[in-house]
C-alpha cells in the first residue's frame, strides 16, 4: 500500500519571497508478517516558483495583500503539477527581519489558511535553521557520510546556523547578519544601514553615512567585521529569541565538520561578482568577506539548493509521521492546529507511572493552559521503551485523571509520546475516559515516536495511509 | 679509569637510538578513526554480525563467545519448557498435542499439529460456548517467548477485544504446538476468530521473540494463505503491550471484514 500526499512550502523571508510544491509517497515498510510502519519513501520537488522580492508597505509593515496576491499567483501556477490532488499538507514560515514586521502574525495565519486546510503557520529563529539546513540538503548529506555538516542559510537579515551529525540536528543558532543590512541606491549612495552595521561601524571606527556613497575599502572592512561576528557566541549579535549553538564555530572549524552555505548571500559566496553593487544591497560584499574567511576552504562543499533552501526545508521537511500504531476513535476531530505542549519531567512522569502525582499535575497543566490563554494542549510524556501491562495501566489511569483536572470534557484529549507505546495507552486511557463520562468518549488522541519541547507547538493532520499514521508538524510560533 | 667522553658518547648514542625508535614503538600504525565510527555506524543499525573482524583464519575469540552464548539461548529457547508458575499466574491450562515429548515434537511436525480427543474434551470443557474470538497460547519453538510475553500480551488484548463488543473464548497453553493445530482447536470450540500466539523459531540473539497467527473461520485443510501473521513481537522488536493493542484492533477488523490471510486487505 502506498498513498502520494501533496505539500506546499512558502517562505516569506527578509528580500525574497518563494513557494514549493512538492510531493512525498508514503510507504508501509513494515512488511507483510509485521506491525505496520510507515514512511516516506520519497520526497519530490515538483514545482518551484519565482524569486519574489517580498512586497513591503514600509520599514515596520508587510504589504499583506500584494504578498497574499503572489501567493495566490503561485498556488494557481502549482495547479497543473497536482492533477487535481489536493494540497495536503505544508508550511508557511516567516522569516528573518520579515518575521519582526508589526503585522507579521496575522499576514502568517492568514496565508497558511489561504494555503492549504493542513497547511503550518511556523516561524523562529531555530526551526528556520533547522529547515534551512534540511531543506539545503545539508542534512541528508551528514546522513549519508555519517559526518558533521554546518549550514550557513545566509539570507537579506539573517544567517541561521544549523549543525547535523549523522542526520541529527545537534545544534541551531541565528546571526543578525546578512545582505540586507547595508542598501544602495543606483548611484551606490547608503540608503539604509542597520543597527548591527551601525555598531560594526561604531566598534572599527568607520566613516560611513547614510545619503553617501562609502569607499569599497570600507565596505569591505565592515563585511569582514561582519563575518568575524559568526565566530563569536555573544548575545548582542545573535537574533533574539534563537538558542545558543551547542559548540561555536571556531570549535567547529577545527573537527573535520563539512560547511555548506545556502540563502540568497550563498550565491555571492560559491560565485565571484564583478560588481558589488549588483543586488543593491550589502550581499556581494558580505559574501566576498565569508569566501576569504577561514569558513571557506577545503571543508567547504556546495549543498543542493541555496536561495531556497528554506522554502524546500518548509515545503519538503516540516512535516513529519507519527508512530504507525496510535490510537484514536474519532477522525474527525484533526486537524488540530497550533496546541502548545506541556512537558512534563521525567522526575513527574515517574510518579505519573506509578499511580501518584496525578493531582498535582492536572492543577499544573490546567495553570499551564491559563497562561497560555488556550483551552487544549498537548500533554507530552517520555513513555518506556517496553513497558509492562500493569504499569502502563497505572499511568493511563493516572493521565486520564490529569486530563480531567484540565481539559474540558467535550475537547480532545492528546497525549504524545516519544517510545513506541501510543496504542496501548490510547486503549487503557479510552477505557478510564469511558468509565467516567460518555461525553469523553472517542475523543482521545494518543500518539507516539515524535519529540518536541516546551517551547514547540504542533500541529496534526488528518489520517494517512487507511488511519495508520497521522502527520505531524513540530514547530515554533516566535516573531520578533 | 673510565673515560667520560667514551661513556658521555655511548650515552649519547644510545639517547639517539632510542629517540628514533620511539615514536614507532608508541604510535601504532596510522589508524583511519573515521572508518571505525562508520562501522560503529552500522552496527549499530542491525543485530547481526557485521564488520566482527577475525583473528587469522579464525573468528576472534569475542565474537567466538557471543556466538556460542546466543546459540545457547536459542538451543535452550527450544527445548525449555514454559515455567508452570507463569501458565499459574494467568490461569491458562495446559493441553497436549499427540506428541509425547520435546524429541518427537521436533522430529515428528504433523503429530504437533493435531491435538487427541481428551485434550479437545478439556478446551470444550473451558468453552462451552462458541465465541467471537478464541486466544491461545502455544510454546512452538520457544517457551522463552511465551513467558516472556505472555503476562502482558494476554490482559491488553483482551482489554481491547472487549472494548470492541467482541465475546473471548477462554485461553489456555497448547504444550507441543504447532500453527496449524488452530484449525482443529477453533472448530471444536466455534470460534469465528482464532488468534494463536506462538514462539517463534529462534534466531541468534531474538530467543524471545513471539508470533500471532490470525484465522477468520479456521478450518482443517484450508490453506496456509488465509492466517494474516503479526510476528516480531517483543522487547527487541515491537513493544509486546503495544503490539497487544494492534492486535487487539487488527482481530477486530478481521472479524467485520469475515476475512483473514491474502483475502484480508490489511490497511
Amino acid at each position: 500500500m502506498a498513498e502520494t500526499i501533496y505539500s506546499i512550502g512558502i517562505d516569506a523571508g527578509t528580500s525574497t519571497s518563494q513557494t514549493v510544491l512538492s510531493s512525498f509517497l508514503l510507504e508501509n515498510h513494515g512488511g507483510y508478517f509485521s506491525v505496520p510502519q510507515v514512511a516516506f519513501a520519497e520526497r519530490q520537488v515538483l514545482w518551484q516558483s519565482e524569486i519574489h522580492e517580498t512586497p513591503l508597505r514600509s520599514a515596520e509593515e508587510i504589504d499583506a495583500p500584494a504578498l497574499r496576491a503572489l501567493v495566490a499567483a503561485d498556488i494557481a501556477a502549482a495547479q497543473p503539477y497536482l492533477n487535481g490532488h489536493p494540497i495536503s499538507t505544508g508550511a508557511v514560515i516567516i522569516t528573518g527581519e520579515t518575521a519582526r514586521k508589526s503585522n507579521a502574525d496575522a499576514v502568517l495565519k492568514e496565508l497558511s489558511g489561504f494555503a492549504g486546510d493542513f497547511v503550518a503557520a511556523t516561524a523562529g529563529p531555530d526551526l528556520e535553521s533547522e529547515l534551512a539546513g534540511r531543506g539545503s540538503g545539508a542534512a541528508e548529506r551528514s546522513k549519508t557520510h555519517k559526518t558533521t555538516v554546518v549550514n550557513f542559510d545566509i539570507g537579506g537579515g539573517t544567517t541561521n546556523v544549523a549543525v547535523f551529525r549523522k542526520g541529527e540536528l545537534v545544534g541551531v543558532t541565528c546571526f543578525d547578519i546578512g545582505g540586507r543590512h547595508i542598501r544602495f541606491d543606483s548611484e551606490n549612495r547608503i540608503i539604509y544601514m542597520s543597527a548591527t552595521v551601525r555598531r560594526l561601524i561604531k566598534a572599527h571606527t568607520l566613516r560611513v553615512e547614510e545619503g553617501k556613497t562609502a569607499a569599497e575599502e570600507t565596505l569591505k572592512r565592515i563585511a569582514h567585521a561582519m563575518t568575524d561576528v559568526l565566530f563569536m557566541q555573544e548575545d548582542a549579535y545573535r537574533t533574539k529569541g534563537a538558542a545558543q549553538l551547542s559548540a561555536p564555530v571556531k570549535a567547529l572549524l577545527e573537527t573535520d565538520a563539512e560547511i555548506t552555505f545556502s540563502g540568497g548571500v550563498a550565491d555571492c559566496i560559491y560565485n565571484n561578482k564583478s560588481n558589488p553593487y549588483l543586488y543593491g544591497d550589502f550581499g556581494v560584499f558580505l559574501g566576498q568577506a565569508i569566501r576569504e574567511s577561514r569558513l571557506f576552504g577545503k571543508q567547504t562543499v556546495k549543498p543542493r539548493e541555496t536561495i531556497r533552501a528554506t522554502v524546500t526545508g518548509a515545503g519538503m521537511y516540516s512535516v513529519t509521521l507519527s508512530g504507525s500504531t496510535i490510537g484514536y476513535a474519532d477522525a474527525s476531530v484533526f486537524p488540530l492546529k497550533n496546541l502548545p505542549v506541556f512537558t512534563v519531567t521525567p522526575e513527574k512522569e515517574e510518579l505519573l507511572w506509578s499511580g501518584k502525582g496525578a493531582d498535582e499535575l492536572g492543577a499544573a497543566f490546567a495553570g499551564f493552559l491559563a497562561q497560555n490563554d488556550t483551552d487544549n494542549a498537548v500533554l507530552y510524556l517520555e513513555g518506556k521503551a517496553n513497558p509492562g501491562y500493569m504499569e502502563l495501566d497505572r499511568l493511563a489511569r493516572s493521565v486520564a485523571q490529569v486530563f480531567a483536572h484540565a481539559i474540558r470534557k467535550e475537547l480532545p484529549r492528546i497525549v504524545v509520546f516519544f517510545h513506541d507505546i501510543a496504542k496501548a495507552a490510547g486503549q487503557l486511557l479510552r477505557r478510564y475516559m469511558e468509565n467516567g463520562d460518555s461525553a469523553r468518549k472517542g475523543k482521545v488522541v494518543a500518539l507516539d515516536r515524535i519529540r518536541v519541547d516546551a517551547r514547540n507547538y504542533l500541529d496534526i493532520g488528518r489520517p494517512l495511509m487507511g488511519g495508520l499514521a497521522v502527520p505531524v508538524v513540530v514547530k515554533t510560533l516566535l516573531l520578533g | 679509569m673510565v673515560d667520560e667522553k667514551l661513556v658521555d658518547a655511548i650515552v649519547a648514542a644510545i639517547l639517539e637510538e632510542m629517540n628514533k625508535a620511539a615514536p614507532q614503538d608508541t604510535d601504532p600504525p596510522k589508524h583511519d578513526t573515521r572508518q571505525d565510527t562508520i562501522l560503529q555506524e552500522m552496527q549499530s543499525t542491525t543485530s547481526a554480525r557485521v564488520g566482527v573482524g577475525r583473528n587469522g583464519s579464525r573468528l576472534r575469540a569475542d565474537t567466538y563467545l557471543n556466538f556460542r552464548a546466543d546459540h545457547a539461548a536459542a538451543k535452550d529457547a527450544v527445548w525449555l519448557d514454559v515455567p508452570q508458575q507463569i501458565l499459574d499466574d494467568l490461569s491458562l491450562q495446559t493441553v497436549q498435542t499427540l506428541c509425547q515429548d520435546k524429541n518427537e515434537f521436533l522430529t515428528r511436525p504433523d503429530l504437533g499439529r493435531r491435538l487427541a480427543s481428551e485434550s479437545l474434551d478439556v478446551i470444550k470443557k473451558l468453552n462451552p460456548r462458541p465465541c467471537d474470538v478464541l486466544v491461545y497460547f502455544a510454546d512452538g519453538l520457544s517457551g522463552k517467548a511465551i513467558a516472556a510475553n505472555a503476562p502482558d500480551m494476554l490482559p491488553i488484548l483482551l482489554d481491547g477485544l472487549r472494548q470492541q463488543g467482541l465475546s473471548c473464548g477462554k485461553p489456555f497453553f497448547v504444550k507441543y504446538g504447532r500453527v496449524a493445530a488452530q484449525e482443529q482447536i477453533a472448530e471444536t470450540v466455534g470460534a469465528t476468530v482464532v488468534c494463536t500466539l506462538i514462539g517463534e523459531r529462534p534466531g541468534l540473539g531474538s530467543p524471545e521473540s513471539m508470533s500471532a497467527y490470525i484465522t477468520y473461520h479456521a478450518k482443517m485443510g484450508m490453506p496456509e494463505a488465509g492466517r494474516t501473521v503479526v510476528s516480531n513481537i517483543y522487547a527487541g522488536g515491537i513493544p509486546t503491550v503495544e503490539a497487544g493493542a494492534y492486535l487487539a484492533e487488527l482481530i477486530g477488523q478481521i472479524h467485520a471484514a469475515k476475512a483473514s490471510g491474502v483475502n484480508f486487505n490489511r490497511a
